[in-house]
């Protein structure tokens, strides 16, 4: 240490705290004052240590930090020309109320604490500054340690610490009416108060509020009224932020926002959204399963009994806390992460209404478009609405006959009998396709057949979902990876038991069955050779096609089948997303793989799957492509091209698989995120 | 019964982020570390298993057939 006081007068004019004192006094200061450096990661200040000396900054960094449950949480950096360890000294306290740690190598000029002391007490305008200072660090500190404002960074608190107002309130006022407008909401710095609903004419008390809380935020974020009375039980000490200052932090600090937008929901009353039906119905072992429907956005939800619990009181008038207790009393569960989780997916799904931001809600990020332009490439629908009474007429003139026991005893006769004769007549058929004209004429006579097998399949579905009930409600077509497809939409039938389910499930193949049983019996009984080859190959195409439509582990019958088979909702999804969020964890330790075995073997499954898709992929597509443009490229340059085509298409297949477990691991992230973060 | 305990903690979870995460991680050190006393009762109701935590919307139901297929 070395004593500069003539270095030190300079520094100290240049502090603003000092701005009223005479030179006199920045003289006696500077006497007193000097300088010492200190390395990086130093103490120059610790936390509840004894010491009034006071810092003014030099050059480097520092932080101020204070004691947190789970480390060091810091409040404030300082730079050259900040003072600190003033605080002690102005309180009058005798142990450093935060610490304060080098970022840097760092030189300082220490300002001997007594001499300090003196010189505020001498001038008449340093103390109230002093102490305007001292309580900006104490707000700080309050905001940043003990409130949700915690995560905010040190600078956003500190430009919130200096605008907050402190309002003090007595016991028995009102903080806020219900009804009227908001433009600044509140953190308890000390005092309890209760919130109030008066909507209904009589008061009824919602919650009690602590110290550390804040309120108000809703009518801040959403602009409409305040939607509950806040009124104080004890004497109360307030910080009031406006609502500016808020918005302002919100907009640079995301997790704020998510902290906010979670506090208003915790505190929301959701309601149901109209016109929401609810379906109930009991499995084989007597389990209650409710299915909600909007029929309006086609979108189905499935509740257990406990969800259909706090379903029924989604009526606008009951907190998650009302919803919480009403569980805890009624079912004897005490689950607040649950209700939370239950409300948010019914939330996020637009089934009920709760207060949300849309800036902070429909935000996507870059990655999240980049994959939503992935999808399109991989998977895109044209749909056609409100065919249901097209399937209903359709069935009752026709399908109807279909699911009767003579219809099905008919269907199995033609499948297995035809399966037969198309067994029988493999040699002939194959000795007749030996000629190329007849070849020729097959393939020709074969388009039309396929086309006609496909929508029978589809239509085959639709006739399934009206035998068990369900609307069919929309048709199209598209793509889906790198095919054409048809499709019918039956999602309805997630109203209907696991045997109707499975039966719509497996509509389309048996019609296929039937197709291909009727075929063989052309194939033995037409007595033209080429006729007879056609109908056996469209059989043997027909046969192959419900093999590969059995295929479970892209979403095709096969999937559905296995799905409903198991009673295992979004199987797929679910598989997925466990291999982003389970599989790491069930590495590590094997005791958390008990119960995730299926979706672990059914998630290889279907990886190992598309890992075969792609290097067909590239073998196949390569040639084909390479073949398509043979005649408009030069020769050197159609390998070329094949390969291309063939590598693009097995990236896009990796990606979209890469995408599936991505969405799926952030959508069960996300929903851990809200059963226990909220 | 009152349940005054459980009230208490239901509000300070939908209230305090941090006793929100300290929860998540682990519910009865969560609950004795922020000093509520429950009963056996209510000690049973926060360990029962909850069926409502796997409810979920269900996704659309598209039978589909590829031209390739």
């Amino acid at each position: 240490m070395t004593s500069t006081p003539s270095f030190a007068a300079p520094i100290l004019a240049h502090v603003w705290q000092f701005r009223s004192f005479s030179d006199d006094t920045l003289d006696t200061l500077a006497a007193s004052a000097e300088r010492e450096t200190a390395a990086r990661g130093t103490f120059v200040i610790h936390e509840g240590e004894a010491g009034i000396d006071a810092f003014v900054v030099i050059e480097g960094r520092l932080e101020v930090q204070l004691a947190g449950k789970n480390g060091p949480i810091p409040i404030a950096v300082l730079g050259p020309g900040e003072l600190f360890g003033e605080v002690a000294i102005v309180a009058g306290a005798e142990r450093r109320t935060a610490s304060v740690v080098a970022l840097t190598p760092v030189t300082l000029l220490r300002i001997d604490g007594a001499t300090f002391g003196q010189a505020i007490a001498d001038d008449a305008h340093a103390r109230p500054e002093l102490e305007a200072a001292a309580e900006r660090m104490a707000v700080g500190r309050f905001i940043k340690s003990a409130t949700l404002l915690g995560d905010l960074s040190p600078a956003a608190v500190a430009r919130l610490a200096g605008r907050v107002l402190v309002r003090l309130v007595a016991a028995g006022g009102d903080v806020i009416r219900q009804g009227d407008p908001g433009e600044e909401c509140f953190l308890i710095r000390s005092g309890e108060l209760d919130v109030v609903d008066n909507s209904s004419g009589t008061e009824r008390q919602l919650a009690t509020l602590r110290t550390g809380m804040l309120f108000g935020e809703a009518a801040l974020l959403t602009g409409a009224p305040r939607n509950a009375t806040v009124r104080a039980r004890t004497d109360c000490e307030l910080l009031v932020l406006r609502g500016a200052d808020v918005l302002a932090a919100m907009a640079g600090e995301r997790e704020l926002a998510d902290h906010l937008v979670a506090l208003m929901q915790a505190r929301s009353r959701p309601r149901r959204h109209e016109g929401v039906e609810l379906h109930e119905r009991t499995t084989a072992d007597g389990a209650t399963i409710v299915t909600l429907k909007d029929p309006a956005r086609a979108k189905y939800f499935r509740l257990s009994r406990e969800g259909a619990f706090i379903w029924n009181r989604l009526d606008g008038q009951h907190t998650l806390r009302d919803l919480t207790m009403d569980l805890f009393l009624e079912y004897n569960v005490l689950a607040p992460d649950v209700v939370m989780g239950v409300i948010r997916n019914l939330a996020t799904e637009e089934f009920i209404d709760l207060e949300r931001l849309e800036a902070t809600a429909a935000r996507r990020t870059r990655r999240e478009r980049f994959f939503d332009a992935l999808r399109a490439v991989m998977e895109w629908t044209y749909s056609l609405n409100g065919c249901d009474a097209f399937f209903g007429g359709l069935y009752e003139r026709v399908g109807r006959h279909a699911y009767t026991r003579t219809g099905l005893a008919i269907t199995a006769i033609v499948a297995a009998g035809g399966f037969a004769a198309f067994v029988a007549m493999a040699q002939r058929s194959a000795g007749t396709l030996l000629h190329a004209a007849t070849v020729a004429r097959v393939g020709a006579a074969l388009i039309p057949l396929i086309v006609f097998a496909i929508i029978l399949h589809e239509i085959g579905h639709g006739m399934a979902a009206k035998a068990s009930g369900a609307r069919v409600d929309r048709v199209g077509l598209g793509w889906f990876w790198f095919r054409a497809m048809l499709f019918v939409d039956t999602s309805d039938a997630w109203l209907a038991n696991r045997r109707q389910r499975m039966l719509v499930d497996a509509g389309g193949i048996l019609v296929n069955l039937v197709l291909a049983g009727a075929a063989g019996y052309v194939a033995l009984l037409a007595p033209n050779l080429t006729v007879a080859a056609v109908a056996w190959v469209f059989a043997l195409w027909s046969y192959v096609a419900v093999l590969r439509n059995l295929n479970p582990l892209l979403e095709y019958d096969g999937y559905y089948l296995l799905m409903d088979a198991l009673e295992r909702p979004n199987l797929r999804g679910k598989s997925l997303g466990w291999i982003a969020t389970g599989l790491w964890p069930a590495l590590r330790n094997r005791t958390s793989l008990r119960g995730h075995r299926f979706e672990l073997l059914y998630a290889l499954g279907a990886v190992a799957y598309i890992g075969v898709v792609v290097v067909w992929t590239l073998f196949a597509y390569k040639y084909t492509a390479q073949g398509w443009v043979a005649r408009i490229v030069p020769p050197g340059a159609a390998p070329s091209f094949g390969r291309l085509f063939a590598f693009t298409l097995g990236g896009l297949a990796l990606f979209r698989l890469a995408n599936d477990i991505w969405t799926e691991g952030a959508r069960q992230r996300a929903h851990r995120r809200v059963i226990h973060k909220g | 019964m009152s349940h005054d305990a459980v009230a208490e903690l239901v509000e300070r979870y939908l209230n305090d982020e941090a006793f929100r995460m300290a929860f998540a991680r682990d519910p009865d050190a969560a609950v004795n570390a922020a000093g509520f006393e429950l009963d056996g009762d209510e000690l049973a109701a926060l360990h029962a298993s909850v069926s409502a935590r796997d409810d979920q919307p269900l996704k659309p139901r598209v039978s589909k057939y590829s031209f390739g297929s």
